[in-house]
């Protein structure tokens, strides 16, 4: 990881160093560092798609939307031609995941004499919250005559990301419990401990408008299409056995099929000329 | 007695007016605005607005008076800063006269009313609501008497007397069809009750005034055939014949188009009155004056006819500007008769010539695309009436021959004063065209001219010695194409339509021409190599070239420059927002002060920023550039512009920098949401969610042009533009000149 960074920051100083004429740029600064803040609200998929998930509150689990997706992001850019910019950025997006279809978690699995075990349990589980953390080169290409990074422009990256989830503890509440410690037995064996993180790639459009506050400061506002991949499908067998109540697959699926609900997204933030 | 002597000293004074009017038009200078700067040139827009007293404006609501008042400003001190408004004039200050002559016995009006002068050749004239009235150089060129042109102003006088421009203004914004293009018309356009009562109400005026009635319906004539030439007059078969140059005589055989306009009454559907029913009308008014002829006679005014002819070079000059050289050389015709040595007629004769010789050349490194094809070609002219037949020969003369009647024209004027610069400008233009034409080869010319020719061929035939003859059997093949190319043919005679073939045998012959025309060969050669290095290249070679030098021609090396009054428009969907304009204009100030202070570039302005200070030689030194750029930027791919480089040159000097910068900068907010949209996007609320921040964002669209004008030479160095979809806010304007400031300051790399 340490090399890709080395590797990328010395491609960006190449880049600075591509076009000696003064003229490129804002203001003749062309090396600008940008402070974003994305995000998205899935109101429609909230309210037509998805099925309500379940935030802890007071020691309890209670019914909510699934609303959170923000990110920051900070890039440093360098404009190479009047229209045409390069930039690295480094972002963080935090989003929530329901692992659950239904109030209820299962999970069949050959016990140590070898017998196929199948449980069922009602039960309600709180949303998985995911941290992806993305590196990813871009270009800007300004929309007519406009100078990056001023005007309108759009942007197109591809992304390295790492997908993790910070909080593996879920607050879990048996809906029938039968035994004391079940709570805490589930919770043990809630997540499979194999899906510790996914990485995957993201393919990135953008198109905003730099509005100039100062000779050195410039706000931006725009949107961004996000298709994601991720990666190690293959590593989780489709019908997996696992004594895990989530198995590997069905985190690497819920994960992905998220990823996917978050392609739009809105974006705005400061530019920073250096 | 008394009016024998009357008629002696009437004698006397024309003769001695005649001389003066000689010496002065021999050595004609264009109008210049002298003395004091009136209030309508020095007074901004905006204080305009601010002072107006609106008092005839009570019929109008607050928003359209509002409107109005901002608008109908507004467009009045676009004329006036339009470059063509003189003041202090010979023209403007002889129209005032005659304006407070008219209004003599008009004591409401007294005061009131300022007349100034037009240079246009549109024959028009105007009123306004403030009080000024404008009379075209181009109405008075055709007029005849000075009857006419008071029959003209009390017209306009009486638009401005019965307020009939708000009257128009009511009708426009009633009939809901007003845009910028209609109200622009406001100055001019009346109906027909408003034009039919000016007609008749200036009938009375002029009869007061004391002109004869006979001239007053001829000025009808005058509107009806304006688009002709000043004069009908019969162009002369021997016009072009110098003891050089013999043009034969069926040049001028071809039929001559004949002249269309004609006094119609249906006006159905016209806003306005024809001319046949306006003549009628007048002719009934003027029947109603018994009285005519007891008045003072005005209309013999030697002054109105020196005027004339003042407005009939003026004439020239803009058509000369205007790049129409056939209507040019067809007014210097006719101005020749009577001034046959004015240096200012061969000076704009030269250019003219130049304009039709450019017509045979293309600009270096355009390429001969069907586009740029049609750039270094006008579109053809329909002319009518005795122009119609210069315009034929012209245009019936090959390549070689426009470059040959260009060069013998461009030749002579030069050779009758060599030290007439710009006599010697052109004639070094004219080698250069010559060179940059693939149709002209000095070895191709007969080194004797038509009559010597004529006299050679002839002394030939009848020499009836073996050595001729067998000079004629020698003729083969070959030798009978290459000699018909020359114009002769094979019967030893002359092929008259290559009669230019035998009338440059004098300049072929004159040792400088030749020093020039190869000094001027090796330059192309260069060229030539470059462009054929250009075409060795990979596509991907070529196109890195083409970059760099689109890159390189921004580099100027630009430490110092003269910023000319920028053109910056605010405009809604259809309309100028005065006020927006007046910010964006201060802001844009601002900012090129600003950003040239930052880069270390001095900058002296031309601008009308602080009219208070403006001079009336400021104020000419801004006619001359808005005219050599309005010529240089209409023309910039293919010109060959030198009549102003001395103007250029003296405010070169004055300013001391050797470029000028000149921007225009439209913008414009008008973002895509129709009803339609709107509707849709607010049904399809997801697909909204993301059009309407779009559709909000890029609704601003800016419109940046900058043009370089190089002082020193005349030449437009820079046509630049721009384009983009920012708010003309502070920095949006402040990095935008930023960068072109940058690029203006280095200096041009090698490639």
């Amino acid at each position: 990881m340490i090399i890709r960074k080395t590797l990328l920051c010395w491609l960006l100083l190449v880049c600075a160093s591509f076009s000696g004429a003064q003229e490129v740029g804002y203001y003749g600064h062309r090396i600008f560092l940008e402070l974003d803040g994305q995000g998205q609200i899935p109101l429609l998929q909230n309210i037509f798609g998805e099925r309500k998930g379940y935030v802890s509150k007071g020691g309890t689990l209670n019914s909510s939307y699934n609303l959170l997706d923000v990110a920051y992001r900070a890039s440093l850019n360098v404009a190479i031609t009047e229209p045409v910019g390069f930039g690295i950025e480094f972002s963080q997006r935090f989003y929530k995941v329901n692992l659950q279809s239904i109030d209820e978690i299962t999970r069949n699995y050959k016990d140590s004499s070898g017998v196929m075990i199948t449980e069922y349990l009602p039960a309600k589980v709180a949303y998985l919250p995911i941290r992806e953390t993305v590196f990813m080169p871009k270009l800007f290409v300004a929309l007519n005559d406009s100078r990056v990074p001023c005007g309108f422009a759009s942007e197109i990256g591809i992304g390295y990301s790492l997908i993790q989830f910070p909080q593996r503890d879920l607050e879990v509440e048996l809906l029938d419990q039968q035994q004391p410690d079940q709570t805490a037995q589930v919770k043990d064996k809630l997540l499979d401990s194999r899906a510790e993180e996914f990485r995957g790639l993201v393919f990135m459009y953008g198109f905003r408008m730099n509005y100039p506050l100062t000779k050195r400061v410039l706000f931006h506002i725009g949107f961004r299409y996000q298709y994601a991949m991720q990666f190690n499908k293959k590593k989780f067998r489709r019908m997996d056995e696992s004594e895990y109540w989530f198995s590997g697959r069905e985190i690497w699926s819920k994960v992905n099929l998220r990823r996917q609900l978050g392609i739009f997204s809105f974006g705005t933030g400061l530019t920073f000329t250096l | 007695m008394i009016k024998k002597g009357t008629n002696l000293l009437v004698c006397a004074l024309i003769v001695v007016f005649q001389s003066i009017g000689q010496s002065d038009f021999n050595n004609y200078q264009p109008l210049r605005s002298r003395g004091p700067v009136p209030k309508d040139f020095s007074t901004s827009t905006l204080a305009k607005i601010k002072q107006d007293n609106r008092e005839d404006l009570k019929s109008l609501n607050g928003n359209k008076e509002d409107f109005f008042v901002e608008q109908i400003n507004y467009s009045i001190d676009e004329i006036l800063r339009s470059g063509n408004v003189t003041f202090g004039d010979t023209i403007s200050k002889y129209i005032q006269q005659l304006g407070d002559r008219l209004i003599a016995g008009e004591t409401d009006l007294k005061g009131k009313l300022r007349f100034y002068v037009y240079n246009s050749t549109e024959a028009n004239a105007f009123s306004t609501r403030q009080g000024i009235v404008f009379v075209t150089t181009g109405l008075i060129a055709q007029l005849t008497s000075e009857a006419q042109l008071a029959f003209v102003l009390s017209h306009e006088i009486i638009h401005y007397q019965e307020h009939h421009v708000l009257d128009l203004f009511e009708y426009a914004t009633r009939e809901k069809f007003y845009s910028y293009n209609e109200k622009a018309r406001f100055l001019s356009n009346y109906s027909r009750e408003n034009e039919l009562e000016a007609d008749r109400l200036a009938v009375k005026m002029v009869h007061d005034a004391g002109y004869r009635s006979s001239e007053i319906n001829k000025t009808f004539d005058v509107l009806l055939y304006s688009y002709l030439p000043f004069e009908e007059m019969k162009l002369d078969k021997t016009y072009f014949n110098t003891a050089e140059m013999y043009v034969p005589e069926m040049y001028f055989d071809f039929k001559r188009n004949e002249i269309s306009a004609k006094f119609k009454y249906n006006d159905y559907l016209m806003s306005h009155p024809n001319l046949a029913k306006r003549k009628e009308q007048v002719t009934d008014q003027v029947g109603k004056f018994k009285d005519w002829e007891k008045q003072i006679l005005y209309e013999d005014s030697l002054q109105f006819f020196y005027i004339r002819d003042v407005a009939r070079f003026e004439y020239v000059l803009n058509k000369v500007y205007e790049d129409e050289p056939v209507e040019a050389l067809y007014a210097i015709y006719i101005l020749e008769k009577k001034y046959p040595e004015s240096t200012f007629l061969k000076n704009y004769k030269s250019q003219a010539w130049l304009d039709v010789m450019k017509l045979t050349v293309k600009k270096e490194n355009t390429s001969y695309s069907p586009y740029s094809y049609s750039l270094n070609r006008k579109k053809q002219r329909y002319y009518e009436g005795q122009i119609s037949i210069l315009n034929q020969f012209i245009m019936v003369l090959p390549k070689t021959g426009k470059l040959v009647m260009g060069l013998r024209n461009i030749y002579d004027v030069y050779q009758s004063d060599t030290t007439n610069s710009i006599a010697r400008k052109c004639y070094e233009t004219a080698i250069q065209l010559l060179v940059k034409s693939d149709d002209f080869e000095t070895e191709k010319f007969s080194s004797r001219n038509f009559t010597e020719t004529l006299a050679y061929l002839r002394s030939l035939k009848q020499d009836t010695s073996s050595k001729s003859q067998l000079h004629a059997a020698e003729w083969d093949k070959y030798a009978v194409i290459e000699n018909q190319s020359k114009g002769v043919t094979e019967d030893f005679g002359i092929d008259s339509t290559k009669f230019y073939m035998y009338g440059i045998s004098d300049i072929i012959r004159d040792s400088n021409f030749v020093k020039e025309f190869k000094h001027s060969a090796l330059k192309k050669n260069l060229l030539d190599k470059d462009n054929d290095d250009f075409n060795l290249m990979t596509d991907a070679e070529q196109e890195e070239a083409e970059y760099f030098k689109y890159d390189n021609e921004v580099h100027l090396n630009m430490d110092s420059m003269l910023v000319f009054q920028p053109a910056i428009f605010e405009t809604n969907r259809t309309e100028i927002d005065v006020f927006k304009t007046f910010r964006t204009r201060d802001l844009v100030f601002r900012e090129i002060y600003s950003n040239a202070e930052d880069l270390d570039i001095q900058v002296k302005s031309l601008s009308l920023n602080q009219l208070e200070t403006l001079s009336a030689d400021d104020w000419n030194d801004y006619s001359i550039l808005q005219r050599s750029l309005t010529r240089a930027i209409t023309d910039h791919e293919n010109d060959y512009f030198v009549l102003d480089v001395p103007n250029l040159n003296g405010i070169h000097s004055k300013f001391k920098t050797g470029k000028l910068l000149f921007m225009e900068y439209h913008h414009m907010y008008s973002p895509d949401l129709n009803f339609g949209n709107v509707a849709l996007f607010t049904v399809l609320l997801p697909v909204g969610l993301v059009y309407f921040p779009i559709a909000i964002l890029s609704g601003h669209y800016s419109d940046w042009q900058f043009y370089v004008l190089d002082l020193k030479t005349g030449e437009l160095v820079l046509d630049r533009s721009y384009y983009v979809n920012e708010p003309a806010s502070k920095h949006n304007i402040g990095s935008r000149l930023n960068g072109m400031f940058h690029q203006l300051k280095q200096t041009k790399n090698d490639y």
